[in-house]
């Protein structure tokens, strides 16, 4: 059950205020802003979030504790996660990303121990070519192969740039 | 349980292949031949709060999403509670180098299955984000704009092997429903074309879009359709989507059973010599000796009595996709395995999703709110592939008005559509003439150059002269040479920030730049309302010619002998710059923290200026400083040399072409309307003419290098009445 908002209103630079009421559900609540969980507050009724939109604020979903279906804001969200296994022997696990014809290294991550690691992508184009790779290197520099990955990034499409007005009673949405 | 492969996971579904495939192991290329060593992945995990040592190498269709979490119970134990479950399984041993499988404490379906890599002792809790699998091989791939106009059959091989060390039997599979069963008692389709089914149970529980297995009230399948939308009773099912998977196109009954199904069939097919199956040559080629099922329970589906242990069967997957479907982002494919070990009984699900790209649904919705958020459950008021779009909004009635809330969203090509809220507003009168609050404009708008090519820009506005007042600043600026147009440019957006006082109001003081000397800027300031983009509607700009383009020189030098003694030294400075016109007779001379003024071997005035210390301008006491003298018109720049010859010599200062002080040289006299000390000014360093000055509108200030800071620093302005403004003190020192 996602919830539906009574207002929805800019109270910052990028802070924007959620409102609702008779929310319903159980507590706790599952809050994701674009796609990402964000929040599992046991009650609420209102929300501020921080944006990275001056004019749009960021799309949230609040889901309630009972609640078994997942919107697909949250299905297809504007990043992915990388997994991986952590290998014995590693010093940093090396994140890259191919752009441009060439692979550049968009985080390293420590090793900590042999577990499993993740990594979530800033966000990324709706329907853009995506080729990232993960490498192990040890504590001399060396490198092991890469895993990689590629796929062409799917993501609930964002709000349209556009421009409102309304003459004699007919309302336009044009182009920006 | 804890051995792997002992119980729910006896058998285990894995992808075929030719083994010398580049493409061994796609999910996508599983078009038969040998067995493969990868599982049908049926869902995938996000690892958080990970276990040394712990590897997760299967999860359970039974599991479902949500968040699965395995717990250390000892250093070398854990235990497994699937999502939404509230019983933790039995703690398992798993040593360093093992598998095992935790199984849910409350359903033995619900199991993952681990492996150690590890020596480390384990502890924590690991959290396991479970999500949903698209395109794997039972789900097959999505179905491109082209494939979904034309249709498409395709087809995917598995292997079922029995990795228990016993014989497992009664091995079943059948097609998982995906909604409760309903019952065509309310509408039925003919004997063929298009038409409805309609129920008065609720089709709530159904996807959006999907398939219909029609039976007869015996149990015997008369027709599996596909319908293209639905509502909470009704089926919208089109031509090309009669008949599916074998089935013929019949009228239906009021009697009849639906179910919501998958557009798959399956077959069994026993492997042969060295356990091949059929290879197909490609993903739409029928295997030749397929059988096929589209039973959806387990009395129906395909049945094996025994699979022994280490021993295969293959299952063939028939998905079939009629011509013209609507697209859509989640079909799904599903089916059920139970099997017999060890006297127990297993049903485990295996699930993937796929999806239909149709183009034509990519576009937008415009949605309308009246006096609130508009519903984004009911349909969209206008909708459209490209904008503009248009609505008649209902009018109030006469002499009312009424509010709009406004969205506009768009939908890809799987009819995936954005979930933003935020909506513009407008207030219409009965005429249906936009009346929308408007935003006043802001107020004293001043730009004030800085240093190293900085521009202040100074605004002002009052919210309470609006109904609904702005909440941001809107700032466009050009250095074309033209006015900044609101209707193209882009402007920066600052939000509000509210000011003190017996009048509410906003103040934005933001620095521009830098820009190049002699730039000419000009600046619009608007105040706009965020909720509906209201701008106030003022179009002036304000201007300036940037005149300080210096770049600060290097701050707090010195200077240390080796690395071993600093040495007490003050940086050296020491500058002069001679007024024009006075055979430099007339110049400022500027030291570290002091400014002094000379004209005529006179010293007119001295400046010693330290912001923690003192801040002095010394006038010599023989000097007077009047406000009776007369002054007279001024030039264009700011120093006028009125004369400077024998006994008369004279500067004027000047501010916008008018004379705001006279330096009476040969009698000693400052005349300017009168002075105050301690205010707060502004620096405005001017390197290009090299005297520290710097004139604008509003008045001419002049500057001394802070002795704390080295930074410029204004230490008097000289206002556009003739007002001296002192950040000094004047009268404490007169020498």
């Amino acid at each position: 059950m996602s919830i539906a908002f009574d207002s929805v209103e800019k109270v910052g630079y990028s802070a924007f205020v959620y409102d609702w009421t008779a929310a319903g559900g159980t507590a706790p609540y599952s809050i994701y802003k674009d796609g990402r969980l964000n929040k599992n507050p046991d009650s609420l009724t209102t929300l501020t979030l921080e944006g990275e939109s001056t004019s749009e604020p960021p799309i949230i979903e609040v889901l309630s504790a009972n609640d078994t279906s997942t919107p697909y804001t949250v299905q297809f969200p504007p990043y992915a996660t990388l997994r991986w296994h952590g290998r014995a022997g590693a010093y940093v696990y090396l994140v890259q990303q191919y752009s441009g014809s060439a692979w550049s290294t968009i985080k390293s991550i420590a090793h900590g121990g042999i577990y499993e690691y993740k990594y979530e992508t800033l966000s990324l184009d709706n329907g853009s070519a995506q080729q990232w790779r993960v490498m192990v290197e040890d504590i001399s520099g060396n490198q092991s192969e890469a895993t990689g990955l590629s796929w062409t990034h799917q993501r609930a499409p964002e709000a349209p740039e556009h421009v409102t007005s309304v003459t004699t009673g007919t309302l336009t949405w044009g182009a920006a | 349980m804890a051995t792997a492969y002992t119980a729910a996971d006896s058998i285990g579904v894995y992808l075929s292949g030719t083994p010398d495939s580049s493409d061994l192991y796609q999910q996508s290329e599983s078009l038969g031949g040998a067995m493969l060593g990868a599982e049908l992945l049926t869902l995938d995990y996000i690892p958080d709060t990970p276990i040394e040592g712990v590897c997760i190498q299967y999860i359970s269709g039974a599991n479902g999403v949500g968040y699965g979490y395995i717990r250390a119970a000892s250093a070398s134990t854990l235990a497994y509670t699937a999502p939404g479950s509230a019983t933790e399984g039995t703690a398992v041993t798993l040593a360093n180098g093992a598998s095992a499988v935790l199984v849910d404490g409350a359903d033995t379906s619900k199991y993952v299955r681990v492996y150690r890599d590890s020596a480390e002792s384990m502890g924590g809790r690991m959290r396991l984000n479970i999500r949903k699998v698209y395109n794997n091989a039972l789900a097959q791939t999505d179905l491109t704009n082209a494939e979904r106009a034309a249709g498409k059959a395709s087809y995917r091989g598995l292997f079922l092997r029995n990795r228990n060390s016993i014989a497992c039997s009664s091995i079943k599979v059948w097609i998982r429903t995906l909604g409760t069963q309903r019952v065509s008692n309310s509408a039925q389709l003919s004997s063929s074309g298009a038409g409805s089914i309609t129920t008065t149970g609720s089709f709530a529980d159904w996807p959006d879009k999907g398939f219909c297995h029609i039976k007869t009230s015996g149990g015997t399948t008369r027709e599996i359709v596909r319908y293209t939308s639905r509502t909470a009773t009704t089926l919208t099912v089109d031509a090309a989507g009669r008949a599916m998977l074998g089935t013929t196109a019949a009228a239906g009954a009021s009697d009849d059973t639906l179910d919501c199904v998958p557009p798959i069939r399956l077959s069994w097919e026993t492997p042969g010599d060295e356990g091949l199956i059929e290879a197909l040559t490609n993903e739409t080629t029928e295997p030749a000796a397929a059988s096929w099922n589209s039973g959806i329970t387990e009395a129906t589906g395909l049945t094996l009595s025994s699979l022994a242990d280490a021993a295969n069967t293959a299952l063939w997957i028939h998905r079939e996709i009629p011509a013209g479907g609507p697209g859509f982002w989640g079909y799904e494919n599903s089916i059920w395995l139970k099997f017999a070990a060890s006297a127990v009984t297993y049903t485990v699900p295996f699930t993937g999703y796929f999806q239909e790209a149709n183009t034509a649904l990519v576009g937008f919705l415009g949605y309308a709110g009246d006096g609130e958020l508009p519903d984004f459950t009911a349909a969209a008021a206008a909708t459209g592939a490209t904008l503009p779009l248009t609505y008649s909004l209902p009018l109030p009635s006469a002499g009312l008005f009424k509010t709009y809330y406004v969205c506009l969203r768009e939908r890809d090509q799987y009819g995936l559509i954005g979930q933003n809220q935020y909506s513009r507003i407008h207030k219409i009168d009965d005429a249906g003439n936009d009346v929308t609050a408007p935003v006043s404009d802001p107020v004293d708008t001043t730009l004030t150059n800085t240093q190293s090519g900085e521009v202040v820009v100074d605004s002002w506005y009052y919210p309470d002269a609006d109904s609904d007042p702005a909440d941001t600043w809107l700032v466009y600026s050009t250095t074309t040479g033209t006015n900044p147009n609101p209707s193209t440019d882009t402007p920066t957006e600052h939000t509000m920030t509210a000011g003190f006082g017996l009048r509410p109001y906003f103040h934005l003081q933001r620095t521009l730049g830098p820009y190049s000397f002699g730039a000419d800027l000009r600046v619009l300031v608007r105040a706009m309302r965020s909720s509906d983009d209201t701008e106030s509607e003022n179009v002036t700009p304000v201007t300036t010619s940037v005149s300080t383009a210096e770049i600060l020189r290097p701050g707090f030098a010195s200077l240390l002998y080796g690395e071993a003694y600093g040495q007490s030294l003050t940086p050296f400075y020491d500058e002069i710059s001679y007024i024009p016109g006075t055979s430099s007779g007339a110049y400022f001379r500027r030291l570290p923290g002091e400014s002094q003024f000379w004209a005529d071997s006179k010293l007119v005035w001295r400046c010693v200026f330290d912001s923690i210390g003192d801040k002095v301008l010394y006038i010599p006491s023989g000097w007077d400083v009047d406000s009776s003298g007369t002054r007279g018109t001024g030039a264009s720049t700011w120093y006028e040399v009125v004369s400077w010859t024998g006994g008369d010599k004279r500067i004027a200062l000047c501010v916008a072409g008018t004379r705001v002080a006279m330096i009476d040289v040969s009698n000693d006299a400052i005349i300017w309307a009168g002075h105050s000390a301690g205010e707060t000014l502004t620096s405005h360093p001017n390197p290009t003419d090299g005297v520290w000055q710097h004139p604008d509108a509003t008045g001419l200030s002049f500057h001394v290098l802070d002795a704390s800071t080295q930074t410029m620093r204004s230490y008097l302005k000289l206002t556009s009445a003739g007002l001296a403004l002192m950040n000094t003190d004047l009268d404490r020192n007169r020498s």
